[in-house]
């Protein structure tokens, strides 16, 4: 359905050395599957997505969406977009800019009443929705961005960063919605910082840096696999912290009886973990100290922060 | 017509709407501004004329002062009218969202381009019309024509660069002004450059030539106005005028056409 096949895209530059921003990057989604795209800043996320718009043209290599240009499907069929800046004119109230990105959408009448309503309440902007776009935090905003990306039934939809500026509340809200929004049609992409969030929504995540893709995640796949793996855990003590270290040698205290556990299997984990409730220890929690996505993520990455 | 073209036909509700309030009034403050001068001399003069001669000779001033003004407020207006039609999108990222939806950006543009320059006439008929109404009885239809001309061609030109700058009244402003110093510099007549730079650079000094022409063209009563008397003044009737004018149209429309061109092969973000 999404397709980039061997793209390059550089961008020149009139004074110093042309930008390679995406080099040699291949990636294909599928009708049905949600994509995750993740990566550090400056990686390439943005350039492909905006390849994927036809906003950029590669420089080499070819980009297609359901095997045409992507400006020639757009124009036809329209896709579910969600930018990461949301980019509507100030002065446009949130009905009005329903209303108009309805219209371009196809819709008309009564149907476009009927779904900007819709999507008004779904996103919670019944309160806003009289008030102008600058008027709004940066929340609403980010709602109502996703709100016109939702006005049309699209089987594309790509959504960059689309829990930037939502508080907790919305940020589940935006998953739920992201798993009744999937469909055996429908490929859906979301590009995201927020490790955790990809790992809950996509099928699979593409971890690009440099501009190139650095390996693909499949997030289930990859969950199942990490039980049986070495790997740090986080444990939260209540009481008995003494004995931790005769247990866990190299343990490190996070604070607030939060410690961190080096590298370890499962079964030495439990048996470690039994060890200490013997001896008089409260354990209130134990957890992978990094999700499987984080630790594929560092692995591909290094230890730069995102 | 498919869905897409008739909702975007409906779109045009709304980009009319865009520009009453972000051109269309600040044409007609500009407009006001531009005009007060004239219209207080012609109002004095009025108050002052006595007789049918003296009426013909208020006039012929209306007439004469209108002419002048809108070679300049022509432009203004035009340039309010087609600066940043595409740039401004492109620098604020609205086509981001705008064309993800089922839209051709061509079309899309072309039909704002086309409500712009109905904008900029609908203004000067409400200049001329309050003109007539609160000033002197007079209304040169001509000055529409001009304005429809001058939109087309200098309109046409800020269409085109507006695809390719984001900076397009800065870059027109330089295209303009460096047409005209190489049209001084090298004047047709002298070299065989400069009859190729003739040929090459916007018309802009065909549009001056035939302001007063048009002006005339739609009053009868003023045939005696701008640069009627000179060697250099021309008829509506002229050949060289109906060059002039195609000369103009045909640049308009090239640029227009190339425009729509760069919108259908240029990428939005590049």
């Amino acid at each position: 359905m999404i397709e980039l096949r061997d793209v390059t895209k550089i961008y020149p530059s009139l004074f110093g050395q042309p930008v390679r921003a995406v080099e040699d990057f291949s990636l294909r989604a599928e009708p049905g599957e949600v994509l995750g795209i993740a990566g550090p800043n400056g990686a390439g996320k943005s350039t492909v997505i905006a390849l994927l718009l036809g906003y950029l043209a590669p420089t080499r290599g070819t980009v297609s969406i359901a095997g045409r240009p992507p400006r020639e499907y757009i124009t036809r069929h329209g896709i579910g977009y969600l930018s990461e800046l949301i980019a509507i004119p100030p002065r446009w109230t949130v009905d009005r800019a329903l209303t108009r990105y309805g219209l371009l959408a196809g819709l008309a009448g009564t149907a476009l009443a009927a779904r900007r309503d819709e999507l008004v309440e779904l996103l919670g902007l019944r309160p806003h929705r009289r008030k102008q776009v600058r008027q709004l935090s940066k929340g609403n905003a980010q709602r109502l961005g996703l709100a016109q990306a939702l006005m049309r039934d699209d089987r594309v939809m790509i959504f960059d960063e689309p829990t930037h500026g939502l508080d907790p509340l919305w940020i589940q809200r935006f998953r739920d919605l992201a798993r009744a929004l999937r469909r055996p049609d429908r490929t859906m992409l979301v590009a995201s910082h927020d490790l955790d969030e990809l790992q809950r929504v996509a099928d699979r995540v593409a971890i690009i840096d440099g501009g190139r893709l650095q390996r693909i995640v499949d997030t289930r796949a990859a969950a199942s696999a990490a039980h049986g793996s070495r790997q740090p855990y986080v444990l939260t003590l209540a009481a008995g912290a003494e004995g931790l270290t005769a247990v866990f040698p190299g343990a490190r205290p996070l604070g607030g009886g939060v410690y961190e556990i080096p590298p370890l299997d499962l079964s030495a984990l439990n048996a470690g973990v039994a060890r200490l409730i013997a001896s008089g220890a409260l354990v209130s929690a134990v957890a992978p100290a990094y999700s499987v996505l984080e630790r594929q993520f560092r692995e591909a990455v290094g230890e730069r922060t995102t | 017509m498919s869905a897409g073209a008739t909702r975007l036909g409906q779109y045009a509700l709304w980009q009319a709407r865009d520009y009453l309030w972000e051109r269309g009034v600040p044409s007609l403050l500009v407009g006001a501004l531009v005009l007060a001068a004239p219209a207080n001399t012609v109002r004095q003069a009025a108050s002052q004329a006595r007789g049918a001669r003296a009426e013909a000779d208020v006039s012929l001033l209306a007439l004469v002062l209108i002419a002048a003004t809108f070679k300049v407020l022509a432009f203004m207006i035009v340039l309010l009218s087609v600066n940043g039609i595409v740039s401004n999108d492109r620098k604020q990222g609205y086509f981001r969202f705008l064309f993800a939806k089922p839209v051709s950006v061509p079309r899309f543009y072309a039909q704002a381009f086309a409500l712009h320059g109905l904008g900029a006439l609908a203004a000067t008929a409400i200049l001329l019309a309050v003109f007539r109404a609160a000033i002197y009885p007079v209304f040169p239809v001509g000055t529409l024509a001009l304005v429809a001309l001058t939109y087309l061609s200098v309109g046409g030109i800020g269409f085109l660069i507006s695809t390719l700058s984001r900076f397009d009244w800065a870059t027109l402003s330089v295209v303009f002004a460096l047409s005209q110093f190489l049209r001084i510099g090298f004047p047709p007549g002298e070299s065989w450059y400069g009859r190729g730079l003739h040929w090459i650079l916007p018309p802009l000094h065909k549009l001056n030539d035939v302001t007063d022409a048009l002006i005339r063209g739609g009053n009868p009563g003023g045939f005696a106005i701008g640069a009627a008397g000179q060697a250099s003044a021309l008829q509506v009737s002229d050949p060289a005028f109906l060059h002039a004018v195609l000369w103009l149209a045909a640049w308009g429309v090239g640029a227009f056409v190339a425009a729509l061109l760069v919108l259908n092969r240029r990428p939005l973000a590049a």
